[in-house]
């Protein structure tokens, strides 16, 4: 017994070492890939960074209330839980072994991160996508994921996806959530939209309170690991399984509360459509939950208004050959939705975003609709995913309605169609940028480009201006080391990018080649961090 | 960064059994120890730190704590970023505490 017992543990105040030995039952824990390996990140020495035995995560098996679970805890202090190749590759193996062994009944992912490491961006990202891939294919064979967040950093960028995937998410009042972090998007649309110093209006745009009210959070807890147990067993009893039902019952509450909420700028106006009288704020963790218990259903809202949409003609747009009959639209958000006819086969679903548009959630409910349509209508019809965006939307109002949960629904969408047995493709012909990238191509089987494609997770100059480093050396470092160079060749070498299409190809003959060719058009790729992945899995698959 | 190894020899073997341990995080004014235990009489210490010029610091500190101490048959790691030594001397001695644990 520990000499504080009488005194709760804070998740927030605890090292995801601290967090992992009093979650799971006493001396359960076993770590894979311990320390003592040094599987350290191969890139930060590049950038003069020093690094951690354990690359900011913390992964291995234990047993909560008796049951064997996987685990996977994010250290926020080092880089801020963020995302690399060897951070990624330890939860991507982790999570594929919950898929493919029995006797595991559940995986935690105790998230606390700003999303994609910047210095090894490419891998980072790439890896965020594989997974939220694994992640679902482990929720498909029925084992359920939870996310627990209430950490120093947060959950944000890619690790808001990837809580937006899980079966469901814990959060105490500390505890943030999101896509785009408050100083992303001050340095992106000014302050004007959004003060990251204002502490207060962080909270109420992004934390746990705000989230749970709006059922982003599925629990909301006290700041103890207590208490983040109780609720994750609770969880567990009733974890909703990854099938087309739910995730159509999951649209339909999006829409609702886009309806509903949408126009809202800040959380207290949500507590006034929820006939909350009380400032949100004010009252206990206690009262708080009583205050969830009795919400009221707010009225319903207007009804989604149409959004003018007008035909296109694919080798106008694209700006290459492409020879099938196709109806195929774009709206104002840039939505594209359609069709194309080959001479014989199956016609080929057409989906995605235009013009660089940035991706908000009504634009994301929209392509999941679609996608969720082909999936009902049309079983194993080919999908196509075209991709140009500028990236996620960047303001406030998204991010308090929980832009991260919407764009979570899309990649659910595209995964689950994959699993259900639709040959999903993205094409990328213009930008491809953040979590819109993610979602759009990075979960899909794999993606082909145009040569004019320009993918980014971020560009130098804005890496150059978080890393400290100076721009010049960026640059020569770009010529050698792909992991975090902007650009279509650095995503080819990683293995994101499967294909260039050249422009003296027909791209509708080399689709229909594509789609008729069964099973996986990259069998062998080798991303950053497969092998590692690879062992995890075998570790974790044991026992 | 900067490397800087250390070792001294013929120091009296660390108590306990523990085979491992990990200490700190590699944050701002912090670092992490890994503590391992090895065959023989040294204490060997190995430093990864973001903060060069400091060797002589690094090696008073380190030879406080092998006189507190007396860690025999030790290798030590660290990945230091910026930590003052007063942490630094905490985290060792932290570690040297968790090996005599039980396994």
């Amino acid at each position: 017994m520990r000499p504080d017992a009488l005194v709760a543990t804070s998740w927030y105040e605890s090292s995801a070492r601290e967090r992992l030995a009093e979650l799971l039952d006493p001396g359960s824990f076993t770590e894979i890939i311990p320390p003592t390996e040094r599987c350290i990140s191969p890139h930060l020495a590049g950038f003069d960074l020093p690094s951690a035995f354990d690359d900011g995560i913390v992964i291995g098996s234990g047993r909560l209330e008796g049951n064997r679970v996987l685990v996977a805890a994010q250290e926020s202090s080092f880089l801020g839980g963020t995302f690399g190749e060897v951070h990624g590759a330890k939860m991507i193996g982790l999570l594929r072994a919950a898929a493919g062994s029995s006797g595991v009944s559940a995986v935690l992912l105790l998230l606390d991160t700003g999303g994609v490491r910047l210095q090894e961006a490419n891998a980072g990202e790439i890896a965020v996508g594989q997974a939220i891939v694994a992640l679902l294919e482990a929720r498909a064979a029925g084992v359920p994921v939870l996310a627990l967040i209430g950490g120093r950093a947060g959950c944000f960028g890619g690790g808001g996806l990837i809580a937006g995937s899980c079966s469901a998410v814990v959060i105490s009042e500390q505890g943030r959530l999101g896509v785009s972090g408050p100083e992303v998007i001050e340095t992106n649309r000014g302050v004007e939209e959004f003060d990251a110093r204002d502490r207060p209006l962080v909270w109420r745009i992004t934390g746990g309170r705000t989230r749970r009210l709006l059922g982003i959070a599925d629990a909301y807890v006290e700041d103890t690991i207590d208490a983040f147990r109780t609720a994750a067993n609770r969880l567990l009893a009733d974890a909703p399984p990854l099938d087309l039902p739910v995730l159509l019952a999951e649209h339909e509450t999006l829409a609702q509360r886009l309806a509903i909420f949408g126009d809202c700028r800040d959380a207290p106006e949500i507590w006034q459509l929820l006939h909350l009288l009380t400032a949100v704020q004010d009252v206990s963790d206690a009262a708080f939950e009583k205050m969830v218990a009795g919400l009221q259903a707010p009225p319903d809202g207007p009804a989604a208004l149409a959004v003018a949409s007008q035909p296109v003609v694919l080798s106008e747009m694209l700006g290459v050959a492409f020879d099938w009959r196709h109806q195929v639209t774009i709206d104002t958000d840039g939505v594209i939705l359609g069709n194309a006819h080959p001479p014989s086969g199956v016609p080929m679903a057409i989906v995605g975003l235009a013009k660089g548009l940035p991706l908000g959630a009504a634009a994301a409910l929209r392509l999941s609709a679609a996608v969720q349509s082909v999936m009902q209508s049309a079983p194993s019809q080919p999908i196509l995913v075209l991709v140009d965006t500028e990236g996620q939307t960047m303001s406030r109002g998204e991010e308090l309605l929980g832009l991260s949960q919407a764009i979570a629904h899309l990649a659910k969408t595209i995964v689950l169609a994959r699993l259900s047995g639709h040959r999903v493709i993205a094409l990328l012909y213009g930008k491809a940028v953040a979590a819109a990238f993610i979602a759009l191509g990075l979960v899909a089987e794999t993606a082909l480009a145009l040569p004019k494609a320009d993918p980014a997770v971020m560009n130098l100059a804005a890496i150059a201006r978080v890393t400290k480093l100076p721009l010049a050396h960026l640059e020569s470092m770009s010529q050698t080391t792909p992991v975090f160079a902007p650009g279509l060749g650095p995503m080819l070498r990683l293995g994101a990018i499967s294909e260039i299409i050249g422009p003296d190809i027909n791209l509708a003959t080399r689709l229909g080649e594509i789609f008729a060719t069964p099973g996986k058009l990259v069998a062998n790729v080798a991303l950053p961090g497969a092998d590692l992945a690879r062992r995890v899995q075998a570790e974790a698959s044991r026992e | 960064m900067e490397t800087i190894d250390i070792c001294h020899s013929g120091l009296k073997p660390l108590p306990g059994r523990k085979p491992w341990a990990l200490v700190g995080v590699v944050a701002s004014g912090n670092l992490e120890v890994l503590l391992e235990r090895e065959e023989g009489d040294r204490c060997y210490v190995h430093i990864e730190t973001s903060v060069p010029g400091f060797a002589t610091v690094w090696r008073a500190v380190v030879e406080d704590f092998v006189t507190r101490a007396a860690p025999g048959g030790l290798r030590i790691s660290i990945n230091d970023c910026g930590a003052r030594p007063d942490t630094v001397s905490l985290r060792l001695l932290q570690g040297a505490r968790l090996m005599e644990d039980a396994p």
